[in-house]
């Protein structure tokens, strides 16, 4: 076959995913970023030029700051967390137990539940006084508490719930990646002498550091991407105390139809979270063994 | 003195017993090989040793204490994995002092040991490399190294030649060889290889679905063996069986035919391939294959649609398809009873 002819059939093949990405992906990022540098179109004032105005009123917007901290504490109040937790799970659910299979099944369904289901569920759990974790501190004389309506304990309920949510996902992944490690590494451990302890430190961890690496960078996407159970449990309230920022973008575009602010805040997650993908393949990448 | 003494050892997985009551002692200093087919049980045993697998019935000993009961670490053992178990994200440096730093050796004694381990398996140009950039034979010395560091006096090896090639397990099997004999180690190990343990073994314990079926030296199993099984197991090509319902007894020599009709206890005779040899009367025979070695010829005969194997050193002029006779020596011959035992004649 001559060269030209493969070319055009490699740009054949090509098309379709390149029409699809194009379409979906690039064109509506870049229209994101001019919007962001244009004023509201309305029937009294044409659209207008006002360059980087968008993103000088994001940065003095409190709330902007307030949902990007809370968007902060969520990510470092779930991440740690469910991924030891994760690893806790996947290295129970690989030793062989009574059970193995159903507790396996049972660490993973949160994950297969839609985040709208979870929300209702965990909606039940919260409630003041007729839920289950008020009914439970009654038991033992303790007060209950309007948790999701408490700014104050209303992210830290959220987080709790994320990471009920997210672990079983995570547990899926290590439970992988241990199942690469050879048995016979935790034999010749043991007869050198050490400890389960050391083992899992000096051994085990860091080989599954690949596995951590990858869970880290979803586990950091997702701590922006899931906001669908702020629609049934908060709304972000109260008084943005459980807001988002991608909860923020979708109010500020569809509630509060300022596009032009709402493509300024969405240039700024993207560029935000591509960033820390970066930084996170490069920094750990080095320090990460593959095999 | 016996560094290692088993008794009545038995292991079982629910209905299947995998050892079956197998008593055995490994003296000091000696090279000592579990050979068998695979199911055997032989890795079990050595499993049970270590300590990595629980016992089901009897009791080990090694250098004059009980450890049946004892955790793998305090048995003074060390061992050689048959996939080496190098730990990959460590280099060979750390992977030798993996167990030293867990017995927090101090930092002095611990380089001097790795030193030395790794001077002794000529590894000194390497410490710094991962284990994925190791050659098959490497690896297998970072994993003898990591023994050596240990001092333990019983060195345990399951399979540890099974992934090299032909080559480099030939040079492997002198090197652990001439290890074992310049560090006074007492080393079990394990193998499926019976060329392994002939050239290797001070002692062979062939074994059998679970149980001991011969324990010698390997010049001993191989000059006389109790059984068809230990006949078969050791030696290339295997001993020959000949039923003698299956072969034309009136024509064997006439005092291999005395012998063998005095005795109505005898169901087979057995020869070694080396100990058949062409001549003008005996047992007729046709010739269906020749495989060529160079030292030696091996020749594929058929009597009466039984096959057997002759193994001549030099080359004689026979082709495929020749109707010759064989017949051997009287004391060339096994005797075997109707329980495949070795009959004293």
């Amino acid at each position: 076959m001559k060269d030209s002819t493969r070319n055009i059939q490699g740009w054949l093949l090509f098309t379709p995913a390149a029409i699809l990405l194009l379409a979906f992906t690039h064109y509506p990022t870049i229209t994101t970023f001019f919007q962001s540098l244009y004023t509201n179109k309305s029937i009294l004032r044409p659209r207008r030029f006002s360059g980087v105005e968008a993103y000088e009123s994001m940065f003095s917007d409190p709330i902007f700051w307030k949902v990007f901290v809370n968007n902060m504490w969520l990510a470092l109040g779930t991440i740690p967390t469910s991924i030891g937790i994760a690893i806790l799970m996947a290295l129970i659910v690989n030793k062989a137990i009574p059970g193995r299979g159903f507790l396996r099944m049972a660490y993973f369904t949160p994950t297969m539940l839609p985040m709208i289901a979870v929300a209702n569920i965990w909606l039940f759990f919260y409630a003041p006084d007729i839920g289950l974790i008020d009914k439970v501190l009654e038991i033992f004389g303790f007060e209950g508490n309007n948790w999701l309506g408490d700014p104050s304990t209303v992210l830290p309920s959220i987080i709790v719930m994320t990471v009920w949510k997210e672990a079983g996902l995570f547990m899926v992944f290590y439970l992988a990646g241990l199942q690469t490690i050879s048995p016979e590494l935790e034999e010749a451990s043991k007869l050198e002498g050490s400890s389960r302890w050391n083992y899992f430190w000096r051994i085990q961890f860091p080989l599954l550091l690949p596995t951590t690496l990858f869970v880290l960078i979803n586990a950091f996407l997702n701590s922006f991407k899931l906001v669908d159970h702020l629609f049934v449990l908060t709304k972000g309230g109260p008084d943005n105390a459980s807001n988002l920022i991608l909860y923020y973008i979708y109010e500020t575009a569809f509630s509060f139809l300022d596009i032009s602010y709402a493509s300024a805040l969405t240039i700024f997650l993207l560029a935000l979270l591509a960033l820390t993908a970066l930084a996170q393949f490069f920094f750990l990448d080095r320090r990460t063994h593959y095999r | 003195m016996s560094a290692i003494e088993v008794k009545n050892l038995s292991r079982s997985y629910g209905d299947i017993d995998a050892v079956k009551d197998v008593s055995f002692a490994v003296p000091e200093k000696s090279f000592t090989v579990l050979l068998g087919p695979s199911g055997c049980g032989k890795s079990t045993i050595l499993k049970m040793l270590s300590g990595l697998e629980k016992v089901s019935q009897g009791t080990i000993n090694i250098g004059g204490s009980d450890v049946t009961e004892i955790e793998a670490s305090k048995r003074g053992v060390s061992m050689v994995f048959q996939s080496y178990a190098l730990f990959p994200h460590l280099n060979v440096k750390e992977n030798i002092q993996f167990g030293l730093k867990v017995r927090k050796v101090p930092v002095e004694e611990r380089e001097k040991k790795v030193a030395e381990a790794a001077k002794v398996v000529g590894l000194t140009e390497l410490l710094d490399r991962k284990p994925a950039n190791l050659s098959g034979g490497q690896r297998q010395r970072v994993a003898l190294a990591r023994s050596i560091v240990s001092d333990q006096s019983v060195c345990l090896m399951d399979e540890p030649l099974s992934n090299l090639d032909s080559k480099l397990r030939a040079e492997m099997r002198d090197e652990i060889r001439d290890l074992q004999k310049r560090l006074g180690l007492t080393v079990v190990y394990v193998t499926h290889d019976q060329v392994e343990a002939m050239s290797m073994a001070d002692q062979i314990i062939l074994l059998k679905l679970g149980e001991i079926v011969q324990v010698g030296a390997p010049e001993e199993i191989y000059n006389s063996p109790n059984s068809v099984f230990s006949a078969q197991f050791i030696g290339l090509p295997p001993m020959n069986i000949l039923n003698l319902n299956e072969i034309d007894v009136s024509s064997l020599d006439s005092k291999v035919y005395s012998v063998v009709d005095s005795n109505k206890n005898i169901k087979d005779i057995g020869v070694r391939p080396e100990h058949i040899v062409f001549s003008k009367k005996g047992l007729p025979v046709e010739v269906k294959s020749i495989d060529y070695f160079g030292g030696e010829t091996v020749f594929k005969l058929t009597h009466q649609e039984k096959d057997f194997f002759l193994r001549e050193p030099r080359q004689p002029k026979i082709q495929l398809g020749d109707k010759l006779c064989v017949s051997w020596n009287l004391d060339d011959m096994y005797l075997f009873d109707k329980n495949d035992q070795r009959l004293k004649s």
